[in-house]
Formats: C-alpha cells, structure tokens, sequence
C-alpha cells in the first residue's frame, strides 16, 4: 500500500473506531477524469458507505480542500498532469472489528490555451557595447503627464537603488533650449534627433564612441513602465 | 514615535531659528515674475491623489541625500530654496551627481545680517538667475576648488569670481497658488518652497493619514521631526490641507544643467 494511504488508513481507523458504526466501508469515488488547467475538479463520495472518509493526493504536493464532512474533494492546479487521489472510508465488519475500503480515482489535467505563433525574428542579442551606457530623457515640462512624471521618478529610484552598474540618468529638459548656454547646445542637438511625429519625454541610449564623443546607440519614446527602461539599459550594457 | 506631534507644528511656539519676513499672498506672488503652475501643468483630480500619492511617497523621500541645519542665524529661505534645488536636482541628475549647495551663500543676498530674516521672492529671484555656490565639502572643493562656502556664517566671504560657479546651480520655478496645483507638482517631483509663522520650508510629498491629508515638509533644523529616509534620518514635519490651502509656494521646475559637474559624462560630449 503506499505510504499516504497507509498514513490515512491508519487515521481513519482511529477515527471510525471512536464513531463506531455497524457498516462495513466501502469507498467509491465519482466525478471527472479529465480537467483543464485552472479549473475546479469536484471529486465526490458520496456513495460510499462507512464512518468517515479521508482524501489522500499521491505522489504531490498540491493542495486539495475536503468538504462536506470528507464526502466531496476540491481541487484546481496550474499544472498539467496526471493525478491520483485516494479515498479511504473507514467502518466496522460484521464482526465488529475496524475495518477499511480504498479506491483510487486519477484525473487528466491538460493545458489546451491556444500557444502563440512562434515569433518570426529570433531576438539576437545586441552587440556589446563598451564604456559605460548613460539613459538621457528628454522631458518637456509642460506637456509632461502625471504618468510620465511618475515612470521618470521610478526611474531614478530604480536607478538610485541598482544592485550594480546602474546606468547613468541625466533628464535634460526641452524647455533649456531658449537659453544661451552649452546646455541649451547639448539640449538642442539631442531635440534634433527626436523623429518627426516623435515627442518628448524621449529616450536615449548613449555610450563614449572612440573618440570620447556620444555615440546614440538606441533610443525611442519613453515607455509607461522604467523597468522596459533599465532592462534595455541592461541588455545594451551586457 | 508618532507622525502626528509634527503635524501643523506651531512655529510661534518652538524655540529654533526661523527667518521668513511674512508677506501677505499677493505680495508674494507680485515678487517673482514667473508662470503660475495651475496654467502650466497637468492637474491630478482628487479622485486619483490616493494612488498616486501612494506610489510617489518613498520615491520622493529618497530624493532627499541631505536636511539642512540652519544654525542659530534666520536664513530659513536660503536653506529652503537650496534644498528644493538640491533635491529636484536628484531627480534630474541623480545621487551620484548631487551636489550639496550652500546656503548662506544664497542667505547673504537676500538678508541684512545673520538674523535678519528674508524675503522668499528674494531668494527666488536669486535662485533663478545666479544661483548658489556648493556647500564647502572635500568631494566638492576637488570639483569647484575655492568656489564653495560653508552651510552658515553669514559674515563669510564669497570667493572670488563665485558667480560663474554659482550659475550652475540656477534653477527655474512656477509659481503655485491652489491645493490642486500643490498636489499635482509634489508626485511629479517638484518640491515647493514656501513659509508660515515666520519660517521658510519646502514641500516635498503628499500623504493620506487616518484619512486626512498631510503635505510633508523637510525642515532646516538638522534632526528634527520624523524620519525622512534612512540615509539622512529625520527632518520631516507635515502641514495639513487646510494650513497649505493658505499658502502661496514656488516649486523647482528644472535647476539647470551644471556643465561642470557632468561635463566627464561622454553623454554630454554629443555631435551632430
């Protein structure tokens, strides 16, 4: 006998000699023998005879829930596969004496959600680059979203707190290109090469070219989430 | 210890430095020729302030890399204008690139003497087109050599040819004049410099408590009040809704790109 039901027999023994009842047991299990992922399966004893019941999973871990006094089992998983469960009903013999009743009952779970298309172009991996990669985000205040404001915000707290090599962050503003400076130089060369029909906040991947100059090796508008921000920075850096 | 003993704190009865010489609402707004930021910005309805007060507040706090101690002098709106720009600045440049700024070397402008107290448009206007110099430590006398000043003493000399370095730390400001606009500026990371009972402060994140709502301030008293973040412990107080309903502020829009300070970054070195 395996180990969970010998666990459980020896339970219910226990349990139906404290409630002992002139019946002999009998176990049998109704319900379906197949399931999709996720879904309820109700497995159901209730034609079974005996004093009580108890519900054994072999051979996993997953958690079930008897209810109704042990005369029904509940169980979903999100993992396909083949499952057993054990019912063991507990009773008296005509002698008297304890005695036990065990049926087995084992269900499909299958997983039928539809696979997406195999996708056409492989990522490839981008080349490495050397130096260390700086993120610029050009930002116009007065057309910056509540949301924008907040992906930059975590962005610099995601930055702040980088387990290691965090990319630079430099938020430039397009509003400095009125004034008569080199910052407004650095701004206005950075605005020219936002796309037509592109807006600001923007985005910029930047590294130290041979010369030490910039060299722009990505960039594009600034997504709604700054984790799609450093898990760029990240993939650029490897 | 509880946020609540350093909520709408009564500075008339606490015994540190100040330094605001109070001017009514529309003397403070005549002072600085800006825009309001109730027509220049996205305005949050309160329908959202929760979530997204939830979401900006440890963000926020961790902007702060330093509370500012003002001494025993009254040059409150020195340290909170520098401070604003100070923690605005991490937003825009990072922890790496922060840069502590004096504020005596704002003070000294815009007061007559140590206790003189100022004028927060003063300090606005001084802010926007001169700037401050970098507060007087190791890290930042290797970068601007002389050109720092201590956080106090207002009897300190400035060093020589410090507006060129002062310039770099110039900032911008709009204007802000309701709740809404108080709000909407805060969770975009644009702390607010403003004062009451005499005292300078800024604003910097707004929070929902048993609730009510509070507009956390960082203070100049070194440790005072709650805990800001870890790495530069307390100096926080909080001003009620109904308390910032009445006050007129500025929030830092941008502080200008320091070329000395991130002129090593090949990022800025960008040709056509």
């Amino acid at each position: 006998m395996h180990r969970a039901i010998a666990a459980i027999v020896a339970a219910v023994l226990f349990a139906a000699a404290a409630t002992a009842a002139a019946q002999p047991p009998r176990a049998v299990i109704t319900g379906p023998t197949q399931s999709r992922l996720g879904d309820l399966v109700i497995l159901d004893a209730s034609q079974s005879s005996g004093s009580s019941y108890a519900w054994a999973l072999i051979g996993s871990d997953k958690t079930y829930l008897p209810v109704d006094g042990g005369l029904r089992v509940v169980f979903a998983t999100g993992t396909a596969g083949e499952y057993t469960f054990a019912l063991v009903a507990a009773g008296t013999n005509a002698n008297g004496g304890a005695a036990v009743d065990v049926a087995l009952w084992k269900i499909a779970v299958v997983d039928d959600r539809p696979k997406p298309p195999p996708d056409p172009k492989p990522d490839v991996p981008p080349d490495p680059i050397e130096g260390r990669l700086s993120v610029i985000v050009l930002r116009e205040q007065s057309t910056l979203t509540a949301d924008q404001a907040a992906t930059l915000l975590q962005l610099r707290t995601a930055s702040l707190f980088a387990a290691r090599g965090p990319p630079e962050l430099l938020i430039l503003d397009l509003e400095q290109r009125a004034s008569d400076s080199r910052t407004a130089a650095i701004v206005k060369l950075y605005a020219s090469k936002i796309p037509p029909g592109s807006a600001a906040p923007y985005v910029f991947f930047v590294v130290a070219g041979d010369d030490g100059r910039a060299v722009i090796v990505e960039h594009g508008p600034l997504p709604a989430a700054a984790d799609e921000v450093l898990q760029r920075a990240e993939a650029l850096s490897r | 210890m509880s946020i609540h003993q350093f909520i709408d704190v009564d500075f008339d009865q606490v015994d540190q430095p100040k330094g605001w010489i109070e001017q009514s609402n529309e003397a403070l707004c005549a002072g600085v020729a800006t825009d309001d930021y109730e027509t220049a910005g996205e305005m949050i309805p309160r329908s959202k302030w929760e979530a997204y007060a939830a979401r900006a507040e440890s963000m926020l706090r961790a902007l702060v890399r330093e509370v500012k101690n003002q001494g025993g002098e009254g040059s409150c709106v020195g340290n909170a204008i520098t401070g604003a720009v100070q923690t605005a600045s991490v937003l825009q440049f990072g922890p790496s690139r922060f840069r502590p700024l004096s504020a005596i070397s704002l003070y000294k402008r815009i007061g007559r003497s140590p206790g003189s107290g100022a004028y927060i448009p003063d300090g606005i206007n001084e802010m926007t087109t001169r700037g401050a110099l970098p507060l007087d430590t190791a890290e930042n006398r290797a970068a601007f050599g002389g050109s720092v000043m201590p956080a106090t003493g207002f009897y300190s000399r400035f060093p020589d040819a410090w507006e060129t370095t002062a310039v770099h730390f110039a900032a911008r400001f709009l204007r802000i004049n309701t709740v809404d606009a108080w709000f909407s500026a805060l969770v975009r990371g644009r702390p607010i410099v403003y004062g009451r009972q005499r005292h300078a402060i800024y604003s910097l994140l707004p929070k929902l408590s048993r609730g009510d709502w509070l507009f956390g301030y960082v203070n100049s008293w070194g440790a005072w009040g709650d805990l800001v973040n870890p790495d530069v412990g307390r100096g926080l107080g909080y001003d009620s809704l109904r308390v910032i309903d009445a006050c007129v502020g500025y929030s830092v829009e941008s502080v200008t790109l320091r070329d000395a300070i991130v002129s090593d970054n090949p990022a800025l070195q960008i040709t056509v």
